[in-house]
């Protein structure tokens, strides 16, 4: 019984490391599908020149995670709302919480460019946007693996120990 | 009309709808200007002056928030809408088309049925031929074209419409906004003379039909067209046949005989006439 205990203890312990290791790479795999998502936008605004809402359904559509989130509501709300695209897509930025501050930032920038201006400078600011997500996606990475084999070893040793000073 | 009030900002959607839609031929805003709806009896103008987000409001609707997909009819100086109306831009040319935006001019396209049926007969007297309409801007050329091509169209002849700038079909979600009738093809945008020789090629139209003949390279087509026995039907800006000399562009098709017939309209307080004349 108190092997069980003990066993159960360090179970638990290190499924608390391994939670908040997957929610560390949540992020840049977020990220990553984001990136996705923004290059078949690119592709879509500046070589197809498709009109913004069927690059939105479309994009939406192929993506997965946030992406897909984001796309499908910005282009759902744009059917019914009376607010310009920037406001519409910046609501629904602000409701992806699995990404970050800086890179919920960096989104909202581009949605002030997005049906704006011609192509090519849409491009840019889609171009910039990638440039900026991929950046962040590394730093996310970095810090996920970093941190991760330490929130694993971390609840495995924690539970370890307590198991012995308990039983 | 519902469609129309959406390309506002909700407060200047508001003040509109206090007057009615329905015979507003066009509303003007102007960057610090009141708001003016023009009828064909005066204009109104509304107590609220045009703000530069207005006009970013109106032209982020009206291109279905696309201005990249509506760059070449921004280099020209256009707009036009999934509803047929057209809306006129005024700003700063740049080599990729306008910027910094200061008017718009939203023409409100108005079906009026059966406007033109008391001409067919004058103009089927003996036999449809190439008919011009012609009148000043805003007289209604354009909405008189629109319902000769529908009661043509129902009365057996296939035609065939180049609606260069969407605003006599203003096909949108690829089913035309306008009745025009159970033979009718539509080619939106591009050219006139490009849709007209594809039209001509793959159609087999009876009537093709033109809003506004203004480059060189139609005549080209209408030429070809007619020289095939296809009938035309095209509007020209000008206060009457007579003026139409004085353009090099008309002056040619008038010496060939292509058009034998022209529909004269006259505004005057608000009430329109017709006047078939034969060329």
């Amino acid at each position: 019984m108190h092997a069980f205990g003990a066993l159960l203890l360090i179970l638990a312990l290190s499924g608390f490391g391994f939670i908040r290791t997957m929610d560390l790479k949540q992020r840049p795999r977020e990220l990553r599908m984001m990136l996705d998502a923004m290059t078949l936008l690119r592709n879509d605004i500046v070589s197809r020149t498709l009109p913004l809402p069927d690059a939105l359904a479309h994009v939406g559509g192929t993506c997965r995670g946030s992406a897909r989130t984001l796309f499908i509501s910005s282009k759902d709300k744009l059917g019914s709302s009376t607010q310009q695209f920037a406001s519409v897509w910046s609501d629904q930025v602000a409701q992806l919480s699995v990404l970050s501050r800086e890179d919920r930032t960096v989104l909202c920038q581009l949605g002030a460019h997005l049906g704006q201006f011609d192509a090519q400078a849409q491009g840019r600011a889609i171009d910039a946007c990638i440039s900026a997500l991929k950046r962040n996606e590394a730093q996310a990475s970095e810090y996920a693996n970093q941190y991760s084999r330490l929130y694993t070893g971390l609840g495995l040793t924690l539970g370890a120990m307590l198991a012995v000073i308990l039983y | 009309m519902n469609e129309i009030l959406r390309l506002f900002p909700p407060s200047v959607a508001k003040a509109i709808q206090h007057h009615p839609l329905d015979l507003t031929e066009e509303i003007r805003c102007r960057i610090g200007q009141p708001y003016v709806l023009c009828t064909s009896t005066g204009e109104i103008s509304l107590s609220i002056p045009a703000a530069p987000s207005d006009l970013d409001y109106i032209l982020e609707r009206a291109s279905n928030y696309s201005m990249h997909a509506c760059e070449t009819q921004l280099r020209a100086g256009y707009l036009h809408t999934g509803n047929g109306c057209r809306i006129g831009v005024c700003g700063t040319i740049t080599e990729t088309g306008l910027r910094s935006i200061s008017s718009l001019s939203i023409r409100i396209p108005h079906a009026v049925h059966d406007c033109a049926k008391p001409l067919l007969p004058e103009l089927l007297h003996d036999g449809l031929q190439s008919t011009w309409i012609v009148s000043p801007p805003g007289a209604g050329k354009t909405t008189l074209l629109r319902d000769l091509i529908r009661l043509l169209s129902d009365d057996g002849y296939r035609v065939s419409v180049a609606d260069e700038r969407g605003e006599l079909a203003a096909v949108c979600d690829r089913k035309p906004q306008f009745d025009l009738g159970p033979r009718t093809d539509v080619m939106t945008g591009g050219s006139k003379h490009r849709s007209c020789f594809m039209l001509l090629r793959s159609m087999n139209p009876q009537i093709l039909a033109f809003d506004e003949i203004t480059a060189p390279e139609d005549i080209a087509a209408m030429r070809y067209a007619a020289g095939c026995g296809v009938a035309l039907l095209a509007t020209a800006h000008a206060a009457n046949v007579d003026s139409l000399q004085t353009r090099p562009l008309y002056r040619e098709l008038l010496c060939e005989k292509i058009f034998r017939k022209a529909v004269e309209i006259h505004l005057e307080n608000g009430k329109r006439t017709y006047r078939v004349v034969t060329l």
